[in-house]
């Protein structure tokens, strides 16, 4: 009885246009636990602070105030706000944990409309927002929905080039010892999925973010299971496998994998959202190299296909609810100077690009900006001789004081040669020292709300 | 090879502020000995009449040198003329002709004193358009490190006191990692939209006023004469809201370029207004034809006050926050049919 009130009351707010769910899309270490982190607590302070000049509402203090509600779906953990507030206001801040599940929050935003037709029911409307937190790694499997064992075996092998094929040479090692037709042999299956998995986990540290399926690398509850023991063959599709082969059991494994595991996770939490925020740490395959801009690029597009783009109507909106619009933000943009900062749009640009087709024949709207959801450092300038340079200020991870100019952002990507001559070094930076009651120093976290709550909160 | 700019340690302080005439925006980025210079592509033409329109509404630096040239000419011979009079009058002993010589100098000290003004008054406007200029110029830039200096001049010049809560304000949501065209729509959206605010009411003021009048009024010519005393009226408030000092030369050519933009620019907007227009209008020719000439000369002063506004504000509209005809038209109707349904 309780749920079906609960789902009037959901369907009531989306019919009111009142209702808002935000996709926080982006790769492992992307910052998508910050940024979520961040925009609770900043909205949580709109009605004591004003440190959101850029997002129309504030700035007109037209906004009330904000408190978080429970949620509705009760299965889905909390997400983490206190635990991560906690990290980050103590005496030695830290980054909040990264994600191993999946969590919900949910804000409900009081404010005071500009529309006539909401102002006719009252002086003040409500927006409630619901933001979900989930692992990265996961997101990538999104794409195995449609594909079929065969193909998705065809993708891994064709992906091994370069860098990756030397990680993947103990694995295809063992796999060539693995006969497909053979009866089934679970502890052999077993050890080469486990080299698969190694071979995964060893991508992920060389800076490589196509890493497939993604829960072998994050298997949250399902460690061990084998659904979770299966890996790319090479085999013809035409010839009929045997019933007790090795390859059946695979097809069966990946079978239930897609249903159970991605299909289910898909369901739950990404079928309904109307609005999408990409997170991109364009820095960090800047450090590593060209191959893994690249791996960063096409594992973006890969993800833009798993979700639901078009224009949103009323009837939409209540039944098959789609993303109507979608911010590509590169985040960590506190660890450059300001100048540099259209520079690292651009670059953001051209990493999203592929991207950015996908979605863009939906003819919704998007949009790329640069933005740093926590701020961890202070931006100056140092003075030298005659000249003054742009710098920034913080502590590094490693726990030591640090004024730096951190070097230029390429505005388009250099070639594959750079890196063999010189390479790009930016600093990761610890949060900054907080008080207690203030809302968190961030860069243009206003603008980008601006964008994705903006025209909901008229 | 280097291309980019690599990471530098430092060891001094960091300084919040930095000295403003080191030009930060510059940057060594190619070498330049295999410099690849890209054939230059013509980029597609803008509508000529858009250009036009804004060489009508914001005068360019013309061939000033003539008129410079023939001003100096004319100034010189006259002075000569003058010295010579006087010569002549003294050795003559002609003390009457000296009298009369000393008279009309006199008054044209005052008359080149009141040209002089004007033209510096002149300069002002103009300067205002460069302002208007340099902010659009700002705004599609992604510049760092010149909006707070261009908005402080801005509210300098504009007359807005530090102390005025909005420009506080303003001041406190700036950020250093801000662009300049963030800043200057901060600037746009928390202290221009201020002075909006007071334009607004004085556009709708003097727009009721004489729609009122005219609605009253059964002369023709009396008509006329009080919607260009009323109007006159509007736009001096209007500059003086937004801190702009306007001589009468430069009133009446804001006025006439005022007329001359809404002529142009007018026509398509008011294709769109139109059907809004004629409905009120239509409201209006029930009460009675003559309220109907009021609410219609309301209207267009009220246009005419909109227009003034965009072209006196420090920077362009932003399509969201630009005042809108229809805010100011629902009480021009109101006020006239108070005044003739009784």
């Amino acid at each position: 009885m309780k749920r079906i009130k609960q789902e009037v009351n959901d369907f009531l707010h989306r019919s009111m246009d009142s209702h808002v769910r935000i996709a926080v899309t982006g790769l492992s270490r992307a910052g998508k636990t910050a940024f979520i982190t961040s925009l609770v607590n900043q909205l949580l302070h709109t009605s004591t602070h004003h440190q959101l000049p850029l997002l129309s509402a504030t700035r007109d203090r037209r906004v009330i105030g904000a408190k978080r509600e429970p949620q509705t779906n009760m299965m889905v953990p909390r997400f983490a706000y206190d635990e991560a507030m906690l990290q980050l206001q103590g005496n030695e801040p830290n980054w909040p944990e990264p994600t191993r599940d999946v969590s919900e929050i949910r804000l409900a935003l009081k404010y005071k409309p500009n529309k006539k037709s909401k102002k006719l029911l009252s002086n003040t409307a409500t927006l409630h927002l619901d933001i979900i937190d989930y692992p990265g790694e996961w997101l990538l499997d999104l794409p195995l929905l449609d594909m079929d064992f065969h193909q998705w075996s065809q993708s891994q092998f064709t992906a091994l080039s370069g860098k990756r094929l030397e990680l993947a040479k103990p694995w295809l090692e063992e796999l060539d010892k693995v006969d497909l037709q053979a009866e089934v042999d679970e502890h052999l299956l077993q050890s080469v999925a486990q080299s698969y998995t190694q071979y995964l986990h060893a991508c992920k540290e060389h800076g490589l973010h196509w890493v497939q399926p993604g829960r072998f690398v994050l298997p949250g509850e399902l460690e061990g299971a084998p659904v979770l023991q299966f890996f790319p063959c090479r085999f013809d599709p035409e010839h009929k496998a045997a019933r007790d082969s090795n390859l059946a059991m695979m097809k069966a494994r990946y079978h239930e994998y897609q249903t159970k595991v991605v299909k289910a996770f898909y369901k739950h939490h990404f079928s309904t959202f109307d609005r999408q925020i990409v997170l991109v740490d364009c820095l960090q395959p800047l450090n590593t190299g060209y191959e893994s801009f690249m791996d960063m690029r096409g594992a973006l597009e890969q993800l833009m296909h798993s979700f639901r783009y078009g224009r949103s109507s009323i009837v939409k909106r209540l039944f098959a609810p789609r993303i109507d619009k979608v911010l590509f933000a590169a985040t960590k943009a506190d660890h450059v100077t300001p100048d540099q900062h259209s520079n690292l749009v651009s670059l953001l640009q051209q990493m999203v690009h592929p991207a950015w087709q996908t979605a863009s024949f939906e003819n919704i709207e998007m949009n790329c900006l640069s933005m740093a959801s926590i701020q961890a450092t202070q931006t100056g300038y140092i003075a030298n001789g005659e000249q003054s340079i742009p710098a920034i200020q913080g502590i590094s991870l490693s726990g030591e004081p640090m004024t730096v100019y951190p070097g230029e952002v390429p505005k388009k990507l250099p070639s594959a040669d750079y890196w063999q001559s010189k390479g790009f070094e930016f600093t990761a930076f610890k949060p900054m020292v907080n008080q207690q009651d203030d809302p968190l120093p961030h860069i243009r976290m206003d603008k980008a709300l601006e964008y994705l709550l903006g025209d909901k909160l008229k | 090879m280097s291309e980019f700019k690599s990471k530098q340690i430092f060891d001094q302080p960091l300084q919040a502020e930095h000295e403003p005439q080191v030009e930060l925006t510059a940057q060594v980025q190619f070498e330049t000995s295999e410099k690849f210079v890209p054939a230059a592509i013509a980029e597609p033409q803008e509508q000529a009449s858009e250009q036009q329109l804004e060489q009508v509404i914001r005068p360019r630096k013309g061939r000033k040198w003539l008129a410079t040239g023939l001003l100096a000419t004319f100034s010189g011979l006259v002075a000569w003329q003058s010295i010579d009079t006087v010569l002549q009058a003294i050795l003559s002993a002609d003390w009457l002709a000296l009298s009369w010589a000393g008279f009309v100098s006199v008054l044209a000290a005052l008359g080149l004193g009141a040209i002089g003004k004007e033209l510096w008054k002149l300069r002002g406007l103009r300067n205002h358009f460069s302002v208007q200029e340099q902010s659009e110029a700002l705004l599609k830039s992604d510049s760092v490190g010149q909006g707070k200096a261009f908005c402080q001049k801005v509210a300098k010049q504009g007359g807005i006191v530090p102390e005025s809560p909005s420009y506080d304000r303003w001041l406190n949501g700036l950020n250093p990692s801000h662009s300049d065209a963030e800043i200057l729509e901060m600037y746009d959206a928390i202290v221009v939209a201020e002075q909006d605010k007071l334009a607004t009411q004085i556009v709708t003021r003097h727009a009721t006023e004489s729609a009122a009048l005219v609605a009253i009024s059964p002369l023709a010519v009396a008509d006329m004469l009080l919607v260009a005393w009323r109007n006159f009226k509007m736009i001096d408030n209007l500059a003086q809201v937004y801190g702009i000092e306007l001589g009468y030369w430069s009133r009446l050519k804001l006025f006439k370029c005022t007329l001359v933009n809404m002529a142009a620019a007018g026509a398509s907007e008011m294709a769109i207004d139109a059907g809004m227009d004629l409905m009120s209008m239509d409201l209006a020719g029930k009460l009675s034809a003559r309220a109907g000439q009021g609410i219609g000369v309301g209207i267009l002063t009220a246009r005419l006050g909109i227009k003034a506004m965009s072209l006196l504000r420090p920077m362009p509209w932003s399509p969201d926050r630009a005042v809108k005809l229809s805010a100011i038209r629902k009480q021009i109707a109101l006020k006239v049919a108070e005044l003739t349904v009784k």
